[in-house]
């Protein structure tokens, strides 16, 4: 409705209004026609089950064509205590529209005051100042009348939410997972068991005493590095560690380069 | 039929020792001890179920890179192979192995949390 062409109206004009009542058992007990602008005089009996429908066209008055305002509602005012429901009704583009007043799914405020009530349908639209407001009836509501107490409460408190949270998740007992790790632990005593047995040693110290300093460092600072990575696991925060790592790794640079290059010599 | 088998590994074996140099049979040793430590990891991992999810990704994970490092240092410093890769001295490639597993390691011990 809100995107349709702004009615430029003056004035509105609804012809074909027809009302219909229909009972439960989908017998029709009322079918009329009012001639706009007059109402309907006699009063329209509605009791539970019933159905009552209506259709209109909302013209422009100076082109006589259908139009679609941007409001649209019936409203159903109590004689008794002058409250309010109102209906929103749909408009099509050309003007026709229909709304239905089911008592079956009627709010709860009608259902729970029966008695009179004037039916009056209302039309506007936002670039027109004066609305048109047309008596079309009066509705007699027929319903018993329910002593449930006051209304129900709509805007309150909810019920309060406990929330529960997800539990934990099961670890595998303490025996096994100490029994693994001590598997896991296993190829490390493999590898020196077998780089003892291919024979690794360290005669480069003893050949060339002179460079095996730098080859101390580099493996020194290698270490330092695996160190700091463990204490990175623990305790330290990824700023400090990647400060440490700058330092150590410009240590580990400058010695790893002397050392391979001093083996390089020695090699060839 | 299983004593060819069996002695045909026996020949591997024999040639394999005598032939490879000590250096290449100890990244041999490296190879293998990564591979037991990567497939315990993951014997236990089937055994218990994935809870920490995180930390059995970056122990296999931190295994199979080592494993593929270690490999490539080996066909980088094969003599035999040393006609394809003329610019990289086994020094080098030593040094980039060596990079290559600290970068590893720290993007492991991250992932364990």
């Amino acid at each position: 409705l809100l995107t349709s062409v702004l009615v430029q109206a003056d004035d509105f004009v609804i012809s074909d209004v027809k009302i219909a009542v229909t009972t439960s058992e989908s017998v029709r007990k009322l079918y009329e026609s009012i001639p706009y602008p007059s109402s309907f005089d006699k009063p329209i009996q509605l009791t539970s089950g019933d159905d009552f429908k209506m259709i209109f066209v909302v013209n422009d008055k100076q082109t006589q064509k259908g139009v679609q305002p941007h409001q649209a509602f019936l409203t159903l005012t109590s004689e008794k205590n002058g409250n309010q429901i109102p209906i929103i009704i749909r408009v099509r583009e050309n003007g026709k529209s229909k709304v239905e007043l089911d008592m079956k799914s009627a709010p709860d405020e009608l259902l729970s005051s029966p008695g009179n009530y004037s039916l009056d349908l209302i039309i506007g639209t936002f670039s027109y100042n004066d609305p048109l407001k047309y008596h079309v009836g009066t509705l007699e509501i027929d319903v018993p009348i329910q002593s449930s107490g006051p209304s129900p409460v709509v805007y309150g408190p909810k019920p309060e939410i406990h929330h529960i949270f997800r539990p934990d998740e099961k670890l595998p007992p303490i025996w096994l997972s100490y029994s693994f790790m001590a598997i896991v632990l296993i190829p490390w005593v493999f590898l020196i068991g077998a780089w003892a047995y291919i024979g690794v040693n360290v005669s480069l110290l003893a050949r060339a005493p002179e460079s095996s300093l730098m080859s101390i460092l580099f493996l020194g600072s290698l270490l330092a590095i695996e160190i700091l990575f463990y204490n990175y696991w623990t305790h330290l925060n990824i700023f400090q560690t990647l400060t440490w790592l700058t330092g150590l790794s410009i240590v580990a640079f400058i010695t790893g380069q002397k050392a391979l290059s001093d083996v390089q010599k020695w090699r060839s | 039929m299983s004593d060819k088998v069996s002695s045909a590994i026996q020949k591997l074996w024999t040639s394999y020792s005598k032939n490879t140099p000590q250096s290449l049979q100890l990244i041999d040793t490296y190879l293998v001890f990564i591979l037991f430590s990567g497939v315990f990891q993951f014997v236990h991992c089937v055994l218990v179920g994935t809870f920490p999810y995180n930390a059995f990704l970056a122990g296999f994970i931190s295994t199979v890179g080592s494993f593929v490092l270690a490999a490539n240092l080996r066909i980088q410093t094969n003599p035999d192979n040393a006609g394809e890769f003329k610019s990289i001295s086994p020094e080098r490639a030593f040094a980039e192995f060596v990079f290559c597993n600290i970068v590893l390691h720290f993007f492991v011990v991250n992932f364990i949390g």
